[in-house]
């Protein structure tokens, strides 16, 4: 089944073609959403269970999608929310403050088994860490899926312009940190 | 001095193999037969007659009280304009008044 966006919105609302169209849409935009999220919570186990509440949520309010943005666009809005939603419930549940989550994740990253970076990339990783979370989410998507501002703004809500200003600030302190010892 | 453009960009991340082929697959599995939930009108609505209803209750509670203290301030009024006029008429001025009426 070839469909362009249009199509697959079209198919998404009708009850006949719906759960096709939407395991089509999951098929799509499954590994995208998946590195996504992986780039924040770090552990694979942790990003599976995220992605699946991810489409799960997606499936159930996919009637309330009315299609003013991209699907791509509403499932990565749907995505961060999950993944915020995660990372606080993390943090709760092991009483970990804001500054004390960047070594837990660390620690975590480090041990999961899906985890095989070297020396470097771990620094970088660390460094990311040290950023505050939705400026991890800005460097994420400029830096590692090298999404257009635009794009951003539309899955953000943020202006270019404070998105722009985010990044260029993550960038300096991103490089400080790797440069620090 | 390392620069982040100098950097290896790919992820040190994997995933057990197949995963993708299998994640789609479990997705398929969990939400065959399972309708999207539909969100009914009243839930849709719910906010807006939340604040509706909170607006009411301001005004039913609030209406009263000011009915009250219209009325109150009103009695006040009278009673400070007739000891205002009571203070300004002398009684000469009074009988004066009523024997031109007379």
């Amino acid at each position: 089944m070839h469909l362009n966006e249009q199509e697959l919105i079209t198919a998404l609302r009708n009850d006949d073609e719906k759960t096709v169209a939407f395991n089509r849409v999951v098929k799509l935009y499954q590994q995208q959403l998946y590195w996504s999220i992986r780039k924040m919570v770090l552990c694979h186990d942790d990003t599976n269970d995220v992605l699946q509440n991810t489409f799960i949520k997606a499936w159930n309010s996919i009637d309330n999608f009315r299609g003013d943005s991209k699907l791509l666009t509403w499932l990565y809005r749907i995505a961060i929310n999950e993944t915020l939603g995660f990372l606080r419930k993390q943090r709760s549940e092991n009483t970990i403050s804001l500054d004390d989550e960047e070594n837990f994740l660390a620690q975590k990253m480090e041990a999961d088994e899906f985890f095989d970076g070297d020396e470097l990339q771990l620094k970088l990783q660390k460094a990311v860490l040290s950023l505050p979370e939705k400026q991890r989410i800005v460097f994420n998507m400029k830096y590692f899926e090298e999404m257009k501002y635009e794009e951003m703004e539309a899955v953000l809500g943020t202006s270019v312009g404070a998105l722009k200003a985010s990044y260029h600030l993550a960038v300096k302190k991103i490089e400080a940190f790797i440069n620090k010892e | 001095m390392i620069r982040l453009n100098d950097l290896d960009k790919n992820l040190p991340f994997s995933v057990p193999e197949g995963y993708f082929d299998n994640f789609a697959t479990q997705m398929q599995q969990q939400i065959a037969g399972s309708s999207p939930r539909r969100i009914s009108l009243y839930r849709e609505l719910r906010p807006y007659l939340l604040v509706a209803a909170v607006f009411a209750g301001v005004l039913f509670t609030a209406l009263p009280m000011y009915r009250q203290y219209q009325q109150r301030l009103s009695a006040q009024y009278n009673t400070e304009l007739i000891s205002y006029v009571m203070d300004e008429v002398n009684e000469d001025m009074l009988i004066d008044y009523y024997l031109d009426e007379e």
